[in-house]
């Protein structure tokens, strides 16, 4: 090829800014060169003279090279106001938040955003490279600290030097990773601004309001001081909202100014799979939670009996009074004796006993309605409250259970939330709460084990909700009550979804795998057998004078659901 | 964007169009066959024809794909698509309406002569 072709190729692409669509369209042009310079020779042209003809009907190089410029280099102004305004949004929504169940969705939203954004601005100055690239820092921390399961030299739970450690680092990657990303599109804003009557936001008092909340929502945390709550959310929206009207004033003034720099880069696969991979991290976590309820993984383990003549004998009495004879003959003699005063009228029972506070605490009375005769009767949910004891205690293993289910990963995302499951054995249902935790680094859980009676004919996972009501008020769910001595005092399980039927009976209605995928948490139980509860009636019988009455009827204490 | 729409809309990018309904063709052969079809009378600076191809495949009216040449390069085919063949009708109709009006308006200014 000779020099005037290359020449004229290099400058017609020259404004170009895809690689790849630059390359093609060289080639292109030079095919289309080479088969007219060919047309030339054929008719007799020498070499020389076939190329530089070639060349000159090509037209004016300007022309095109303008042409195909405008074409296919995508405006900078149009691609940084993208940039800013993704960044802003980004910073808009990690101001609000909005949940569904437990899960953060605005949050999530707003990281992400500010992650497209300092993607596509890194390459603008040195600030916003370096803000990228401790962005990176900041997700494989996160996978670290999240998912440390793998990790094998820590003791869980995890210390708490070891959990603030990791918190504080964390928090530091977080600081760092705004400052260098304010300070960048300061520096953009200024340069935009110089000569205008434009004022660049300034940026370092940004950097300020983001240290500022967070530094007292870590002291609050390390001092546990809840008074310290209410400052701490005025202090993080007034600062927040400080930040986001200030990436609001760069991006106007980028904007008006029509400011560009070259460096924009389109949001594309690599920044599009290394957001995927944090999302599926994250996402993994209501995986896992729905894996509980589909396919429980069941891992056989016999624990060794205790007998002593006493607990022998409240055994006899407890199985005379009706209770189910697995319960009874499987728990332990600690768990036998605790039970002593309790009689069928008790809703709750639960040990004040210090030291083996919330092992076995209560037996739940819930009048159900049998859904093909209408009648009532009443089961009883046992709860085993291990996960408590475990944090307090270590991993205490008693002997009456057998079966031991591992949920594993797992990732919960509040405090507030309790995980456990439901199983059936016999037609009586037993709730139970995690024997054993497993953390991460964070000092989340982020794995359960429950243990359950042998041959549980079904097992459901369910994630409750400590508090809350008026959110999942319109849905009809079964709220079960727990004793106000109880500091899970108000417990609010998502578990149950009735309809209305002809007749006007309440029923359990179970939800259709596809609304899983829209209300993970509310839903996590599949099928919760065939019965129906009115919740409002057992509710108001569980909480008033009505429950003596319901238990002189017959068929409250009648063979069901103790049928042996 | 403004430049794409201009050069997928002007007079050339109807002709271009009008090539490529018949078969699929690599640029070179585009400006061949305008030359050869408009005995000709069309000649336009080849380059250009580039920007105009690239235009209306960003309008989807065309879209283009890759062939080995036997000398181990690469060419490049363009095909009209599904809206480039609606597009096409539509522009042909009002080039059309165009047209018999201009004559129209000539005849009566030839009469009138």
């Amino acid at each position: 090829m000779n020099d005037q072709w290359e020449q004229f190729l290099d400058d017609v692409v020259s404004h170009i800014r895809d690689k790849k669509i630059k390359d093609e369209t060289r080639e292109e042009l030079l095919d289309h060169l080479e088969d007219r310079k060919e047309r030339f020779m054929r008719f007799g042209d020498s070499e020389e003279e076939a190329e530089r003809k070639s060349l000159e009907l090509m037209g004016d190089c300007d022309t095109i090279s303008n042409q195909l410029g405008k074409l296919h280099s995508f405006s900078y102004i149009d691609q940084l106001s993208r940039a800013m305004l993704i960044t802003f949004f980004g910073f808009l929504f990690s101001l609000f938040n909005i949940n569904i169940g437990s899960v953060s969705i605005l949050n999530p939203i707003g990281a992400s955003l500010i992650f497209a954004g300092t993607y596509m601005l890194r390459g603008c100055n040195a600030k916003l490279k370096k803000a990228y690239r401790i962005t990176l820092l900041k997700i494989v921390w996160t996978a670290f600290a999240y998912s440390s399961k793998a990790i094998p030299f820590f003791e869980e739970p995890p210390s708490e030097w070891i959990t603030y450690s990791v918190i504080i680092v964390g928090m530091t990657i977080s600081t760092i990773h705004y400052a260098y990303l304010l300070l960048g599109i300061g520096e953009l804003s200024e340069n935009a601004a110089d000569g205008t009557n434009f004022v660049a936001p300034n940026m370092k008092r940004c950097i300020a309001a983001y240290i500022l909340p967070n530094v007292i929502l870590l002291l609050g945390t390390i001092t546990e001081n809840n008074s310290l709550v209410i400052p701490i959310l005025i202090i993080s929206f007034l600062c927040f909202a400080y930040i986001v009207i200030s990436v609001w004033r760069a991006y106007t003034i980028i904007k008006r100014t029509q400011y560009r720099t070259e460096s924009v880069a389109k949001f594309n696969k690599n920044g599009a799979l290394i957001l995927v991979g944090a999302i599926v991290l994250v996402a993994s976590s209501a995986l896992a939670t729905c894996l509980i309820a589909s396919m429980p993984k069941i891992k056989s383990e016999v624990y060794n009996q205790v007998h002593t003549e006493q607990a022998d004998k409240i055994r006899e009495e407890l199985i005379e009074k009706g209770f189910p004879k697995d319960v009874v003959k499987f728990l332990p003699d600690e768990e036998i004796e605790k039970c002593y005063p309790l009689d069928e009228t008790s809703v709750i029972h639960r040990s004040d006993e210090p030291g083996v506070y919330g092992d076995f605490l209560h037996i739940i009375g819930v009048p159900i309605i049998d859904r093909g005769t209408g009648e009532r009767a009443m089961r009883y949910i046992y709860t085993f409250d291990y996960g408590y004891s475990s944090q307090k205690h270590g991993h205490i293993k008693y002997g009456y259970r057998d079966s031991v289910i591992v949920c594993n990963p797992f990732f919960a995302y509040s405090g507030s939330d309790s995980y456990g499951i439901f199983y059936e054995k016999d037609n009586v249902i037993y709730k139970q709460e995690p024997i054993k935790l497993h953390y991460n680094l964070i000092n989340m859980v982020n794995g359960l084990e429950y243990r359950t009676l042998k041959d549980a004919s079904r097992i459901y996972g369910y994630m409750a909700f400590t508090g809350d009501p008026i959110q999942r008020c319109k849905r009809s769910e079964m709220m079960v009550y727990i004793s106000e001595k109880y500091p899970f005092n108000y417990t609010h399980y998502n578990v149950f979804d009735f309809v209305d039927d002809e007749a006007g009976a309440l029923h359990y209605n179970p939800p259709p795998l596809s609304r899983v995928s829209l209300n993970w948490f509310d839903n996590v139980i599949l099928s919760f057998g065939d019965f129906a509860v009115k919740p409002e009636d057992w509710q108001r019988e569980l909480l008033t004078d009505e429950w003596d009455q319901l238990e002189s009827e017959e068929n409250v204490f009648g063979n069901y659901p103790f049928q042996h | 964007m403004k430049i794409s729409k201009e050069l997928a809309k002007g007079s050339n990018g109807l002709l271009v169009l009008s090539v490529l309904r018949r078969r699929e063709l690599y640029g070179y052969q585009i400006i061949r066959e305008l030359e050869l079809q408009s005995e000709e009378v069309f000649q336009m600076s080849e380059g250009t024809l580039y920007p105009i191809l690239h235009a209306l495949e960003k309008e989807k009216f065309l879209e283009s794909y890759w062939e080995e040449k036997e000398s181990g390069r690469r060419r490049r085919y363009y095909r009209i698509t599904e809206k480039g063949i609606l597009e096409l009708e539509e522009r042909t109709k009002e080039w059309k309406s165009y047209s018999n009006a201009v004559e129209k308006v000539l005849q009566i200014g030839m009469a009138g002569a």
